[in-house]
This record gives structure tokens, C-alpha cells and sequence, in this order.
């Protein structure tokens, strides 16, 4: 807790050293920040919703990165850690795509001391949308002149979204760093009084681990609920298990509130400086708002609102809702810009039927002989006079 | 006053004449609905360029429209042939842009995503990753880039949904979505971009799964 006030100056400073979202990529700045009794966390955050995606400027080929930076500080121990990745699509067919990704990663001051790793990865992608399977090789080479296992790992995994609930489960190798202990007891010579030295031997190695993961996504409105549970196995050492659960809540368009919870996973499965089982509350802030934290505020605030049924044919009812007036008119290109006075049906719909050609159709709305205006619920466009028209189409 | 000065009165005069009855002559063999709404000059300056239009195999009812909706909102003469002139523009650059295999409805979207500054190459993306109609992904485009979403963010979007199969219906209800989160406050590119990731798939990211955690707030 020693360390709250330099962590919560690093915030400020983070937060007005944010860069704005540049509006044509759509990337955001985002500050991630936590506390728990015994450890603190500053950084930046690459969550799924912050990926910097380059615009696209090819047909067809779909190109992404993300960064993410922080420092940790727990008892006794800081660790400072980054990673880049990007990653690049390029169709081959409609349902298949060829994926490369590149990432690199750096961990400072934690036990397994000072690490820069770089891995690359191809894939072959199968499916379209949030369904598809992926099957990889990627290479890992360890920058710090560690010793990684050589050859091509194997990666492999399938996706996909039911409703508001995404799910992926994947086997992936990775080059895991695994320090394990080993004891020798030396043999008695002949004629020994005492006991034999007991040596304890740490080793420390780069072993091909094989991970097999879940990922669960839930989210809607403000809420989001994500969790990855997953099973490494190595030739060194015993199996382990981990998990991560991660709840954040978007209390305005700019701010949500997280909850953390879970032990290390692997290293470029989650980035996650902490070495040890951890809970972490925090706070997010971003540049970019949310729309999921934005009130829902009717979309007809002001303008009247619109309805197209149709009768068959080319045969349509136009509904307009108003409340509390006389007067209803609709004016638009089926009308040759002329105005035409709206029934008054019941309550607050007012309606008139026409015939519409199938195509692209503009719109204007008038109450009570005010101002002409788009109705809502309609797309709009610029009408090149200064205003704005609605536009539908007819079947 | 001479002679030369004379003749040269006449010849004002004869051109003035020829000049006025060129322009009623235009006007009318002009279409009957521009003669009865706008005055002979900007009758005759429409129906030049709908002839225009009409050579080029282009549909001329949007031109005939566009002047018909600036003489009710009481638009001047200049500002009706420039509104003209630029929807036949608009028409020639979405045909080009889709195909000229493109229907009649394709180019008439297509020509109102152009009039909203969506960039051609984004139409041209656009039917190379769509299969069937695009007139409703044209619409929604246009109306996206109306409501101030970037043009480029505005076609990531369609093109994201278009490549996710996503069918006319629901391409409205993301515009629909949007146009709620604009009007509530989020900031266009943010809102497009945020909805967009709907048809990427909300939960882990589909390219990197494995950051999935971070995005509710794991941070590092």
C-alpha cells in the first residue's frame, strides 16, 4: 500500500498524457488502473473492445494491432511488461482466409527475469463472421539468448457466438519458462560419520507446453463478463491449471469499473505481469465512450416518428406518430416534393396509403405546418437545400 | 448613332431573341412536371442536363426530383441546377464505381452515398464483398457518413457486416443502433466501431482469442 500515492500520481499523469481517439481508426487511449491490499497495477490496456484496427484500404483484407503496457507492483516485487501484436487477413476464398500475426513481448523485473520474446504465427482460417476454426504453426525465438525449443508449435481452435454469448476453445503450444527443483543426496563415502550434503539444485528451461483453453464472453449493456479457463501441460513438470475471470461494469461513457480474478496463465495466452494467484478492483478510463454505458434516448426526440406497412403489391401505408397535433403532411419524391396531408387514425397515428415504386425513396415530414423534417427512424441524408431528408426503400 | 453602332443593337437583339427562344423551346420539350414548377431558364438548365444523363444510359428521375424538391423548399435557380448537377455527377461516379452491371437502384444509392462523400473505392469494396442487392448497404452508408461517422469507419463498418452475411434487415438495425448511441452521446466513429464488433463477434477477439480477459478490464 506504500506504493498508492506514486500509483494514483501515474494515473493522473497517464490520464493527461492520454492521447485523444483518432476518429478515423476508431483507436482509443485507454488507462487501466487497480488496487488490492497487497498489489497495484497501471497501465494501458489492449482489451478487445481498444484494438487498433488500420483502416482498410484493400478489398478484403483485414489488418489489426493492439498494445498493451503496464507495471505491477505487488509485495516486494515490480514488474514492468509490454506486448505488440498484429495481425493481417488476406481471403483466399469466400469461407477461407490465410491469417498472419506477429507479436512481441517483454517482461521486466519479475522472477523469470528480464524476457523479450517474439512469436509468429500463420493460419488457415475456415468459416465466416464470429463462426469459424483455425488451425496454425508458429515459431518462438527468445530475444534475451534464452534456449526456446526449436521447430513449429501447433495451434488450433474453433469460435463461435450464440446470441450475446461468445465462446472459443483452442489447443495452442507455446514455449513456457519452467523452473523446477530438483535435490541430491550425495552418497556416503566409506568410513563417514555424518550424514551425506543434501544439495538443492534450480534449473530453469524453456519446455514446449501444450495449452488447451476455454473462453467464455457474455456482455450486454453495461455489463460485460469474460472468463478463459485452461490446462498446460509439459514434459517437466505436472500438469497445471489456471483461470481468469474478468466482470467490468461502464458507469459512463468513459469510465468503467473492473473486477479481476485468477492465477498466471501463460504468458501469451494473458498478458499478466503478476506471477501468482491475484484479485484486482480497478478502474478503466478510456478516450474512446462506450456506447453500452450511453442512456438509450429515443431516437425521435423532436421528430416525428415513422412507420411503413406494407399492403401488397406496391400498395404501402405511411404512419406517422405525433402527439398533441393538427396537422400532419408528408412530402417526397413519390409525392413529386408536394405536399399530402396525413388521416389522423387513433391516438397519436396519423396515416395516408400510397403507391411506391420498389427503390430507393426520400422523405420529409411536417407538423402542424412548421419546419420539413427527416422523420426518425429513417436513414437521412443531405437533401443539397440545406436540410436533411429521410430515405427508405420499397421492396 | 452610326451605322456600326446600329448593327451591332440588332445583333444583340437577334441574340437575345434566339436565346429566348432556344430556352422556351427547351423548355418546352422539357418534362411537363419541370415546366410547371420552375421558370423556363432552370427548366431548360435541368432538362440539359437529364438530357445529359438520358444519353449517358443513367436514370434521370433522381434529376427531375432533385429540382422538384428544390422549387418546394423555394430554392433559387443557381442552387436548383447545382443540386441537379451534382446528383448527375453523383449517378455517373456510383455507376462507375459498382459496375455497369449495377441496377438502376444500386446507382441511385449508390449516387446519394456519393453526394454524402462516401469514396468511391468504398462502393467498389463494397460490391466486391456482397453478394445480391446493395441498395440497403448503400443506404446505410450514406446515412452513416450523414450522421458523421468517418467515411472510412463508416465503410469498415458495412463491409464488416456485409462479409459477416449480414441481411438487409439487420444492416438497418445497426444503422439503427448507431443513430441511438449517436443521439445519446457516444461519438460517431466510436458508436460505428463499437456496434461493428456485433458482427466480428463480441467475445474473444476472432483473430486473437487469447485476449480475450482484457477485454473487460484485465489490464497487464
Amino acid at each position: 500500500m506504500r506504493h498508492v500515492p506514486a500509483i494514483a500520481a501515474a494515473c493522473a499523469l497517464a490520464v493527461l498524457a492520454a492521447p485523444p481517439a483518432r476518429a478515423e481508426d476508431g483507436s482509443p487511449a485507454t488507462l487501466v488502473a487497480g488496487l488490492w491490499p497487497d498489489s497495484a497495477l497501471v497501465g494501458w490496456s489492449p482489451s478487445s473492445a481498444t484494438a487498433v484496427r488500420a483502416p482498410q484500404r484493400l478489398p478484403g483484407i483485414a489488418s489489426a494491432g493492439t498494445f498493451a503496457g503496464g507495471l505491477r507492483q505487488s509485495t516486494g516485487r515490480s514488474v514492468l511488461a509490454g506486448r505488440a501484436t498484429a495481425s493481417l487477413r488476406l481471403p483466399i476464398t469466400e469461407r477461407l482466409s490465410a491469417e498472419l500475426l506477429a507479436g512481441f513481448l517483454a517482461l521486466d523485473g519479475g522472477p523469470a527475469a528480464d524476457r523479450r520474446t517474439t512469436r509468429t504465427e500463420a493460419r488457415l482460417r475456415l468459416g465466416t463472421g464470429s463462426r469459424y476454426a483455425w488451425l496454425g504453426g508458429a515459431f518462438e525465438r527468445d530475444l534475451s539468448g534464452g534456449q526456446l525449443p526449436g521447430g513449429a508449435m501447433l495451434a488450433l481452435g474453433v469460435a463461435s457466438q450464440v446470441r450475446s454469448i461468445a465462446v472459443a476453445a483452442a489447443l495452442e503450444q507455446t514455449a513456457e519458462r519452467v523452473r523446477f527443483t530438483s535435490i541430491v543426496q550425495h552418497a556416503r563415502a566409506p568410513g563417514d560419520t555424518v550424514s551425506p550434503p543434501v544439495t538443492t539444485l534450480t534449473e530453469v528451461r524453456f519446455s514446449t507446453a501444450t495449452n488447451a483453453r476455454l473462453t467464455a464472453r457474455w456482455a450486454r449493456d453495461r455489463v460485460a463478463i469474460e472468463s478463459v479457463a485452461g490446462l498446460t501441460l509439459d514434459r517437466l513438470t505436472a500438469p497445471r491449471r489456471w483461470t481468469q475471470t474478468s466482470a467490468s461494469v461502464a458507469v459512463t461513457p468513459h469510465l468503467a469499473l473492473f473486477g479481476t480474478l485468477g492465477n498466471a496463465a501463460p504468458r501469451w495466452l494473458a498478458l499478466d505481469a503478476g506471477f501468482e494467484r491475484r484479485a484486482t478492483l480497478g478502474m478503466r478510463l478510456t478516450s474512446r465512450s462506450d456506447p453500452a454505458a450511453v442512456r438509450e434516448a429515443p431516437a425521435d426526440a423532436g421528430l416525428p416518428r415513422w412507420r411503413l406497412r406494407h399492403l401488397g403489391q406496391d400498395w404501402y401505408v405511411i404512419e406517422i406518430h405525433a402527439h398533441r397535433v393538427q396537422t400532419v403532411s408528408i412530402m417526397g419524391d413519390f409525392t413529386e416534393w408536394g405536399p399530402m396531408a396525413l388521416k389522423h387514425v387513433s391516438g397519436d397515428r396519423w396515416g395516408v396509403a400510397t403507391r411506391l415504386a420498389p427503390g430507393v425513396h426520400r422523405v420529409q415530414a411536417r407538423l402542424d405546418g412548421g419546419e420539413w423534417l427527416p422523420p426518425a427512424g429513417l436513414a437521412s441524408t443531405a437533401d443539397g437545400y440545406n436540410g436533411a431528408a429521410g430515405v427508405f426503400v420499397a421492396e | 448613332m452610326s451605322r456600326a453602332h446600329r448593327g451591332l443593337r440588332r445583333a444583340a437583339t437577334v441574340a437575345g431573341l434566339g436565346a429566348a427562344i432556344l430556352i422556351a423551346a427547351v423548355a418546352w420539350a422539357a418534362d411537363p412536371r419541370l415546366a410547371a414548377r420552375l421558370d423556363p431558364a432552370t427548366a431548360s438548365e435541368v432538362q440539359r442536363w437529364v438530357v445529359d444523363t438520358q444519353g449517358q444510359g443513367l436514370p434521370t428521375e433522381p434529376l427531375i426530383s432533385k429540382a422538384l424538391e428544390g422549387a418546394a423548399k423555394g430554392a433559387t435557380s443557381e442552387r436548383i441546377v447545382a443540386a441537379v448537377r451534382a446528383q448527375a455527377l453523383a449517378l455517373g461516379t456510383a455507376r462507375a464505381a459498382l459496375g455497369d452491371s449495377s441496377s438502376e437502384q444500386e446507382i441511385v444509392a449508390g449516387a446519394g452515398a456519393i453526394l454524402a462523400s462516401v469514396p468511391r473505392e468504398s462502393l467498389t469494396a463494397l460490391r466486391a464483398v456482397r453478394p445480391g442487392p446493395l441498395v440497403v448497404p448503400l443506404v446505410v452508408l450514406a446515412d452513416l457518413v450523414t450522421r458523421n461517422v468517418p467515411p472510412s469507419a463508416a465503410a469498415q463498418t458495412v463491409l464488416t457486416a456485409s462479409r459477416a452475411r449480414a441481411r438487409d434487415a439487420e444492416l438497418l438495425d445497426l444503422r439503427r443502433k448507431i443513430e441511438q448511441d449517436i443521439t445519446a452521446g457516444a461519438a460517431p466513429a466510436d458508436a460505428a466501431i463499437a456496434r461493428m464488433r456485433s458482427f466480428r463477434g463480441t467475445g474473444p477477439a476472432p483473430k486473437e482469442p487469447k485476449r480475450a480477459l482484457r477485454g473487460a478490464g484485465g489490464g497487464p
